[in-house]
């Protein structure tokens, strides 16, 4: 079910991350970033996602109690503001509604996830999508170089508010994170890449699932997660285009610590693959996205099935 | 003006969020939970009855581990299983399915869990969970006094044993 990883899960749909709106990147990116010559852009997506038990320790998969029904839906706003021809600076704002019938208990909360604040950092000054190779130069790819700092604004297991992990919408802790991306379009196919090593704040805590207890401080160890993906793009002969993209994504983090001791039951790492289909406007001032995900395997963390459904305006 | 209507909205979010935010490290611990455990006696996974004063006749105390069958959980159990069990033979430790509506359902989940070597309390009717504030991956330990040792998260489990070392 839906304990330590609502961590990862939660998480997930607050970063900047599950996004697409990269136009140049051909749909194959997967933050929320803004392409190239647009000044500013606005994201609204949808995520619904169903457990489906859990991966114990040992990586072995185990069902969710017997009666169990549990589901998770986030809907998340983002906008992305460019400072400079090479600087853009966003946030985005989740907010989770959990749906669970666990063991024949039904409990339903809303409320916000995690907020990000995030920047990006194009080392790149012109479109670097192409139709031909005509020399290795053509092959340079949009590399960016971000950072993402999420904020813990969502109802986590030490805020007193839930009786157990189902029911948090955040993981409340502070986490900076270092953000790669790169991608290469050479129409009609696109591929793109992206590492993110995340370091999170330690805190104190004196209170868990609504019982206080004994102060101590909790630090989750480094976080990483990378994918890569793989697009194909159809041109339409009204100037629209449509892409069909794969993606592979591994998300892990160690073991964290409580007063200097390893938390062993901290430690996680998901493997999980995604399908999505992405529409993008004539005049390239808007797109859309719908994208159906399923992770693979993994241990001490959850098995789950997403779709999600995306709309980003571009200005 | 969008702009500005989404970072006041991020703003107004931040502001009321400020246990996360700002997070304390106060004891605010109440005595809600009793120094002195009252005698128990709830239905077992298998049907049969559990009685505190009858487990403490045996053995020097009793450890309570709250379960709800998830990853946390499955992570405490099975160290509870290969780093306590063998290593403290006259401490029983048995486990509280706080979660599942009647007794079958329990020994459903706990056979599906993989863990039938474990005594497992039925706890449907909430008894436990009310005495002892239990939550996920509550530890309860009563000694053959009932004094109530400890009732905290597992966490890593050093609390455990040296609350167990000490008895």
């Amino acid at each position: 079910m839906a304990c330590k990883t609502l961590t990862g899960l939660i998480l997930l749909a607050a970063s900047a991350a599950g996004h697409a709106a990269s136009c140049c990147g051909g749909g194959a990116g997967s933050a929320l970033i803004l392409p190239k010559f647009n000044q500013s852009m606005w994201s609204i997506s949808t995520t619904a996602e169903h457990y489906d038990g859990y991966w114990d320790q040992s990586g072995r998969h185990k069902d969710d109690p017997d009666g169990s029904e549990l589901n998770q839906y986030t809907l998340n706003a983002g906008y992305v503001q460019r400072l400079a021809p090479n600087w853009q600076l966003g946030a985005s704002l989740p907010l989770v509604m959990n749906d669970n019938q666990y063991s024949g208990d039904a409990n339903r909360n809303t409320a916000l996830g995690d907020a990000s604040v995030f920047v990006w950092y194009e080392t790149f000054d012109n479109v670097t999508c192409i139709y031909k190779i005509r020399g290795w130069q053509s092959l340079r790819p949009s590399v960016y170089l971000g950072a993402n700092l999420v904020l813990p604004t969502g109802i986590s297991p030490y805020t007193g508010h839930v009786d157990n992990s189902a029911q948090t919408t955040g993981r409340g802790f502070y986490r900076l994170d270092a953000n790669l991306s790169i991608e290469k379009t050479i129409y009609p196919w696109s591929a793109a890449f992206n590492y993110s090593h995340g370091e999170y704040l330690s805190r104190m805590v004196n209170n868990e699932y609504g019982t206080e207890v004994e102060p101590y401080r909790k630090s989750p160890a480094a976080r990483r997660s990378l994918s890569g993906s793989l697009a194909y793009t159809w041109f339409f002969s009204s100037l629209d285009m449509l892409n069909l993209s794969y993606a592979y994504s591994e998300l892990h983090e160690g073991q964290g610590t409580i007063d200097g001791t390893a938390d062993s039951s901290s430690d996680f790492h998901k493997i999980s693959h995604s399908l999505s289909l992405g529409y993008v406007s004539p005049a390239r001032d808007w797109n859309s996205k719908i994208s159906i995900s399923d992770a693979l395997r993994g241990h001490g963390t959850v098995d789950t099935q997403s779709l999600s459904l995306e709309f980003n305006r571009v200005y | 003006m969008f702009i500005r209507a989404f970072f006041t909205a991020l703003l107004l979010t931040l502001a009321g969020c400020q246990q996360d935010l700002m997070p304390s490290g106060e004891d605010i611990r109440d005595s809600s939970v009793p120094g002195i455990s009252e005698d128990f006696s709830v239905s077992l996974s298998d049907g049969s009855t559990y009685s505190l004063s009858s487990a403490l006749s045996t053995h020097d105390a009793v450890v309570l581990y709250f379960t709800m069958w998830c990853p946390v959980c499955d992570e405490h159990m099975q160290h509870l299983r290969d780093a306590f069990v063998p290593v403290y033979g006259n401490v029983q430790f048995v486990l509280v399915d706080y979660v599942s509506d009647s007794i079958s359902a329990t020994y459903k989940n706990q056979r599906s869990a993989g863990y039938l070597d474990f005594l497992t309390i039925s706890d449907h009717q909430n008894l436990l969970q009310n005495m002892f504030a239990g939550t996920m991956g509550t530890t309860v330990v009563i000694d053959k006094n009932f004094v109530v040792q400890m009732a905290e998260g597992f966490k890593t489990g050093e609390q455990l044993q040296s609350v167990l070392n000490a008895l």
